[in-house]
């Protein structure tokens, strides 16, 4: 299962999801949309939540 | 000749002053025995609130500092002393050298202050002080001229200690604590201002805690006169105790506008003591990387209020890797030493001792908690420039930390999606992004939904 995006952010390395889920929370966020790839390539959205 | 003509004015207006505080304490003695014969002893007159006793004490242990340095072929310019950039003094020192004489191949100038902490001929000073010396003269109060060897720098801090070899002991200065100076406290500097020689000012602490453009900046601000020649000299407070060295002042004439900064005692001390041990500054990190807590930030972490620095990211193969700090934690105090803003960290770090564990207090998931934390040498002074530096933008990770370097984050470990990772968990060429390659059994639900075998 592959991270595609964070907070709408298309994502390419393990340390731009850390990078941009810190700069969400940092925004004020709680929770993050995060899209998740399956490996056939279909999309889907889960919220993570930000403790 | 204007500039003679400039001091024979301030010294009638002294004179006038001087003259007319001596009829109120006249007055006031006159008074006295009427107005308060329960109290006799509470001083009324103002010599009795006089520096005079105090400076007379301290003024043998400030010292003027000369440099030499070779002029090379003539014609050609003096190297500049390399003050820090953006120091108020720059162009203070850009001047004085520009305005001197053309140079000759050996040529002291008088460029500063300094004070003796040791008997035995230990002297503390600033680095642009004496920085790119080739010899350094240290000047004692009654004239003897001493050659000086240089036991250490520390560039963040401006400091430098010197060693002279004196034929008896020399009269030295104590450190205060800086940290008990209350704004609005009496302070007295004593410099070479102008190169003129023990010069006593007095004036008041105006503000702590000021940063200019160093990772450590903490300097205490202050309105006594501080003019070119006062760096390196002390700042003492009302026991006589240093608890500053003047160090940089602000100012768009090149004279002091009553806005002088001095380097803290308690940020000094431990930089001066390393630096007589070592010869350099051993200054420990912890190895996080932090961000300020707004008020959202603090609720998001489940705190109350957006007190202390958030855990941006824990630098790998730092001394936090694999420690007790978290990302997300909020740390509130450092050595019982409350963090308001990410530049409070990096300094209670470096002004710490290494190796020694502190206590630090976090906020974590909305629980208060202590764990122990111990600073390790920092070996790498550059990398700490990064490592210390409050990581506004956190796309900055991507300098530090290695690309493609596998993260665990909410309990899941990430890698970079390469043909390895396709391969092993057949993901389509089509799918971009990165590779969840590990989820842990107690992750969080949400996390937990996400599984590297989908």
């Amino acid at each position: 299962m592959v991270i595609a995006e964070v907070g709408q952010d298309a994502v390419t390395t393990p340390q731009e999801v850390r990078s941009r889920i810190v700069e969400l929370i940092s925004e004020g966020r709680r929770s993050v949309s995060v899209m998740v790839a399956e490996p056939d390539g279909a999309l889907s959205i889960i919220s993570l939540v930000l403790e | 000749m204007t500039a003679v003509t400039h001091i024979y004015t301030v010294r009638r207006f002294l004179a006038r002053r001087i003259a007319g505080a001596g009829f109120l304490a006249a007055s006031a003695v006159a008074v006295l025995p009427l107005a308060a014969p329960v109290a006799p002893a509470r001083a009324q007159s103002l010599g009795d609130v006089s520096v005079a006793d105090m400076a007379e004490g301290l003024l043998d242990s400030v010292v003027n500092i000369s440099i030499s340095q070779d002029g090379g072929p003539s014609g050609e310019t003096r190297p500049l002393p390399d003050v820090p950039e953006g120091q108020p003094f720059e162009d203070l020192f850009e001047d004085f050298f520009e305005g001197e004489e053309g140079p000759r191949s050996r040529q002291f100038s008088s460029l500063g202050s300094g004070f003796i902490i040791d008997p035995a001929g230990i002297i503390v000073t600033n680095n642009h002080v004496i920085d790119n010396a080739d010899t350094i003269e240290v000047t004692l109060t009654d004239g003897t001229t001493l050659d000086a060897t240089l036991l250490g720098v520390d560039d963040k801090t401006d400091l430098a200690v010197l060693k002279v070899e004196p034929d008896a002991p020399l009269p030295a200065v104590r450190f205060g604590d800086s940290r008990q100076v209350r704004i609005g406290e009496w302070v007295l500097a004593i410099g070479n201002p102008f190169g003129l020689g023990g010069s006593v000012t007095l004036g008041i602490v105006s503000a702590r805690g000021r940063e200019l453009d160093g990772p450590y900046d903490n300097f205490i601000q202050t309105d006594a006169a501080i003019n070119k020649g006062n760096s390196g000299g002390p700042l003492f407070n009302m026991d006589g105790e240093v608890i500053g060295i003047n160090t940089a002042i602000l100012s768009p004439s090149g004279g002091s506008i009553g806005i002088g900064f001095s380097v803290p005692s308690e940020l000094a001390e431990n930089v001066i003591d390393q630096l007589i041990e070592f010869g350099q500054t051993r200054r420990g990190w912890i190895g996080i990387r932090v961000l300020e807590v707004s008020g959202a930030l603090a609720e998001s972490l489940g705190a109350d209020d957006p007190a202390g620095v958030a855990v941006g990211s824990i630098i790998e193969g730092g001394p936090s890797d694999g420690g007790p700090l978290q990302e997300g934690d909020i740390i509130l105090s450092f050595d019982g030493q409350a963090i308001d803003t990410p530049r409070d960290l990096p300094r209670f770090v470096a002004e710490g001792r290494i190796g020694e564990p502190v206590a630090v207090e976090i906020i974590r998931d909305g629980e208060r908690m202590t764990v122990q934390v111990t600073p390790e040498l920092l070996e790498d002074p550059e990398g700490a420039e990064q490592a210390l530096a409050a990581t506004d933008e956190p796309e900055a990770d991507g300098d530090v930390v290695t690309p493609g370097l596998p993260v665990t984050l909410y309990g899941m470990t990430l890698a970079e999606l390469d043909d390895n990772g396709r391969a092993l968990y057949q993901i389509d060429g089509g799918v971009e992004g990165v590779l969840i390659t590990e989820v842990e059994g107690e992750a969080r639900p949400p996390a937990r939904a996400l599984s590297p075998e989908w």
